[in-house]
């Protein structure tokens, strides 16, 4: 055996990254695969708790609602399996919110101070802009994204792209942002946009999100971007300026009061698609609190087989570029994700859970057997009951066990979290990164007793 | 026609329209590049393009969509492919493991064979000194004088002279890999004295020769291969049982080798043989009774080649060895993405660019107030120990060998 531990995490989003920290911090020995990056790194680094109940199209005010009607409605949902104490019991509402809120709350305090700091509360969502002038519901934004005082109806907003990024075109968010009014009918009424000329190779194209946020790390690219943002605040008077997310990727939080010393106005963030540097800043201040709690990173190892003795599962398999693996482990959690990080896959012969060839089920807990993916698809590409297909995954109690046909666990010891979970559909419900988040929290707290208690 | 023919006209007209068959093994490479979905994940993690820019380097995400597709005419990507520098970083945050350092190759390789013409001028140079010579570096003309840099460094380390040997049958191959033979004498030296201390019954070569990685890199496919199956050979007709390293590269490419080619001998760094082998308690007990080093506060530098093209354990390794030393502090830089610059031989051709990759490792390197880096891997440690001078910093760097067998006793 190369390596013996007390728990190995399989995944290394955000489902995978806080189970391990929470694990770690209880005492346990973790050792985390991570085979690239998944979903977290692909997000736009805001933290949605739930955005819409299912079925509705106004968006919700108050997430800590959406979880009381969610264990209400959806008995299947992630979330509303945090509210049962044992099976069969109905789910408690007030026991969903306070878990989810205690999640909330480790992360604000484990991220606080580092470049994925969050702003923002449980009981209320924020409508953060986006790149084209759009909004979403979203619980938990980085603090360069967060406004103390959102503008006002006397504020001038200045959009403000960069020359050279083809990522934004500011005009055209004005326009958005006009028509759709994210900060309500209280909000400015004078929003216009500009260029700024910020480059790190000194050309005006060809340039990406990434290296200006890189850029302005050093010191040269934050005045650079002060001057530049300095100047057009001077020309059009404003007093908020919206830009891209490349106020920096270590440096974020400090860069922005800086600017808004050197510039006079407030400089924040927009939301951006991927690949988006603060859904970098997300995955590294997370990966930067597992290995604060002293959880062991295996990077680029993909576990290729976990094996199974009666009702436990005790050796991992896992595969380095040129090197295998097999550790020995007292438990472990199942954090793979879905489609796109490979935790699930797709194809002529069904969905499959792609390690240990788990049930798979859909949002109504129906297996999906060998139907193709296509099957789960809508006949409209974007509508608001979105794909099924989003909503499949493993089956799981109340202990986040997955488990099989009959409802018993697979293995007393094998967890799973976030998105490799059925009975939620992240994309229609805005509700992606709070479920791996609250999930992630119970299977690392879960995987901690279980091996505690049998120490 | 008879299917003979057939192929044989196909292959002829192949030929003429300069598409070049893959072989079985980058088949692999080129399904490895279909499963990119475009998402640009690797471009905020490549260090090329954090050092220089996209405009410049178009990033791993242009390759996998753009530089890989573009058969028969892959020499038209030639002012980009030479920029990587072959750190993987992009493979191991890829959702799909893109595998670009091998697409890299498998684009170079083309280019190599249609247009040489585009292959950067200092490649060229390195392939001729290893078509002459079967080694990345021009060996010394005068044997005596090799022998005395030999002596100098081993002076300069405070090491004995182990006296070389080849034995058949010996359990162990230790293998310098170019560098630590032709020019930083002292490690192949220090692991020598490494070997011997732990009792190992190893073997040299009896004639150095590249492992093929440098000829890989440039794009000569034939070269390399060839100089793999040399070097095949001669582990066979030595009969050994395990290839030990101390060069990062020489570590991934062996092992490359040895699974593609079926060599049945497994290759290991020599931290890894340390850590695995030797035993972290028998190591113990030699850096207690050997401590008579002075206290240092070291960083480390963790070799692409290692970390991402074998395996992160090796860090985990270099740790904890390290940490059984006493009187030695280790400080981690906290480099994300770290990557020393000298990889893909891009040094060989654009220093500029090798120089902007590695200067992002130099202020966090700096900010851990070490006075020692050491790295497991004699590349790394040149280019890195180069960079810091040229900043005027007086960190001193140390191969990791060196490093180590400096602090094991002398006398048994
Ligand atoms: C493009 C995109 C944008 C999104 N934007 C948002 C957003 O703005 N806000 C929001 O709240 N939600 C968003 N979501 C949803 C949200 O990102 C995901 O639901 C959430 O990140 C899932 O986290 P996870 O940890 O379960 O999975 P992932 O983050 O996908 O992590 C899975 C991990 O498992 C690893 N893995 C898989 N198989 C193996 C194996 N065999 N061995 C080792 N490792 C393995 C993967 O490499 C990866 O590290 C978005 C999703 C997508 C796809
Ligand atoms: S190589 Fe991988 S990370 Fe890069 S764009 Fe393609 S799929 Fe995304
Ligand atoms: S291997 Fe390294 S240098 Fe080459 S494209 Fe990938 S990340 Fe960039």
């Amino acid at each position: 055996m190369d390596i013996e531990t007390d728990l190995v995490v399989i995944g290394g989003g955000m489902a995978g990254l806080v189970a391990g920290s929470v694990a770690a911090e209880a005492g346990l020995d973790v050792v985390l695969l991570r085979k690239g990056h998944g979903a977290t790194a692909q997000s736009s680094g805001a933290i949605d708790i739930i955005g819409y109940v299912p079925g509705a199209t106004a968006y919700l005010m108050n997430p800590v609602e959406g979880l009381h009607a969610l264990s209400a409605m959806c008995p299947f949902h992630p979330y509303s399996a945090l509210g049962r104490s044992q099976e069969g019991v109905p789910s408690d509402p007030g026991r969903v919110v306070s878990r989810v809120h205690s999640s909330v709350q480790w992360l604000k305090d484990k991220s606080s101070g580092s470049c994925g700091a969050l702003k923002g509360d449980l009981e209320e969502n924020i409508q953060a802009v986006s790149l084209l002038g759009t909004s979403k519901p979203t619980c938990l934004i980085q603090e360069t994204m967060w406004n103390d005082t959102p503008p006002s109806h006397d504020s001038v907003i200045l959009f403000a792209g960069l020359r050279g990024l083809p990522d934004f075109n500011p005009s055209s968010a004005v326009k958005a942002f006009m028509a759709n009014r994210p900060y309500g009918e209280e909000g400015p009424r004078k929003a216009v946009s500009c260029i700024l000329d910020v480059s790190s190779s000194g050309k005006p194209f060809n340039l990406s999100q990434i290296e200006i946020a890189q850029f302005v790390d050093h010191d040269a690219g934050l005045s650079a971007l002060a001057n530049s943002i300095g100047g057009q605040v001077l020309k059009t008077g404003a007093d908020y300026v919206a830009v891209p997310p490349i106020l920096g990727v270590e440096r974020a939080r400090e860069n922005r009061r800086q600017l808004e010393e050197m510039t006079g106005a407030t400089v924040f963030e927009l939301t951006a698609f991927p690949p988006s540097v603060p859904g970098l800043r997300l995955q590294t201040s997370l990966e930067a609190v597992f290995r604060k709690a002293d959880g062991r990173l295996l990077a680029g190892h993909e576990a290729t087989e976990v094996r199974q003795a009666g009702d436990l599962v005790q050796v991992i398999a896992a595969r380095a570029p040129r090197r295998t693996i097999e550790i020995r482990s007292t438990a472990v959690v199942l954090a793979s994700g879905k489609f796109l990080a490979g935790g699930l896959v797709g194809d002529e012969r069904g969905v499959r859970e792609s390690l240990m060839g788990l049930p798979i089920v859909d949002s109504d807990l129906i297996p999906t057997g060998d139907s193709r993916p296509q099957r789960l698809t809508g006949v409209i590409p974007l509508s608001p009951e979105g794909h099924p297909l989003f909503g499949v995954g493993l089956a799981f109690d109340s202990s986040f066990h997955p488990v099989a046909a009959d409802g018993s666990p697979i293995a007393q010891n094998l967890f799973a979290a976030g998105s490799v979970l059925a009975g939620y559909n992240y994309a229609v419900e805005k509700s992606g990164l709070g479920v791996a988040l609250a999930t992630g929290f119970a299977a690392g707290a879960n995987a901690a007793a279980y091996v505690k208690g049998v120490q | 026609m008879s299917e003979e023919e057939a192929y044989r006209t196909v292959s002829a007209t192949l030929e003429q329209e300069r598409i070049i068959p893959f072989k079985t093994d980058e088949l692999e490479v080129v399904r490895s590049a279909e499963k990119c979905v475009n998402c640009g994940l690797c471009l905020n993690h490549c260090p090329v393009v954090r050092a220089v820019g996209v405009d410049r380097f178009s990033g791993p995400r242009s390759i996998a969509v753009e530089l890989s597709r573009s058969p028969p005419d892959f020499w038209s990507t030639a002012d980009k492919v030479y920029l990587c520098t072959s750190c993987g970083t992009c493979r191991e945050v890829c959702p799909f493991n893109v595998n670009m350092p091998d697409i890299v190759n498998m684009v170079r390789a083309r280019i190599f064979k249609q247009r040489p013409d585009l292959v950067p001028r200092g490649l060229r140079a390195v392939r001729e000194t290893i078509a002459k010579y079967s080694l990345a570096f021009e060996p010394w003309e005068d044997p005596n004088e090799k022998t005395e840099s030999r002596d100098a460094r081993l002076q300069a380390a405070g090491l004995p002279f182990i006296k070389d040997r080849t034995v058949k049958g010996a359990e162990v191959l230790f293998y310098p890999g170019c560098q630590a033979e032709e020019r930083a004498q002292e490690v192949k030296e220090a692991a020598k004295f490494i070997l011997n201390y732990f009792g190992v019954d190893f073997t040299l070569l009896e004639e150095m020769s590249c492992c093929g990685l440098p000829s890989r890199l440039i794009g000569d496919d034939e070269t390399s291969r060839s100089l793999a199956a040399r070097l095949r050979e001669k582990v066979n007709l030595l009969g050994v049982k395990k290839i030990v390293t101390t060069c990062a590269g020489c570590t991934s490419n062996l092992s490359d080798m040895s699974v593609r080619d079926n060599w049945g001998v497994p290759v290991y760094h020599l931290i890894e043989f340390l850590a695995e082998e030797i035993g972290l308690e028998r190591l113990s007990e030699a850096f207690t009774e050997g401590s008579r080093a002075g206290e240092v506060l070291t960083t480390i530098h963790d070799p692409c080649h290692l970390i991402r093209h074998t395996s992160r354990q090796i860090s985990d390794h270099v740790i904890a060895v390290l940490n059984l030393i006493p009187n030695v502090t280790v400080v981690p830089s906290g480099v994300a993405d770290s990557c020393c610059g000298g990889g893909g031989m891009v040094g060989y051709h654009s220093r500029d660019v090798a120089d902007a990759v590695v200067a992002y490792n130099l202020g966090p390197i700096s900010a851990t107030k070490a006075n020692r880096l050491v790295a497991p891997c004699p590349l790394c440690t040149a280019q890195i120990e180069r960079n810091l001078f040229n900043t005027g910093s007086d960190i001193q760097v140390d191969d990791l060998a060196v490093f180590i067998a400096q602090r094991l006793p002398q006398e048994r």
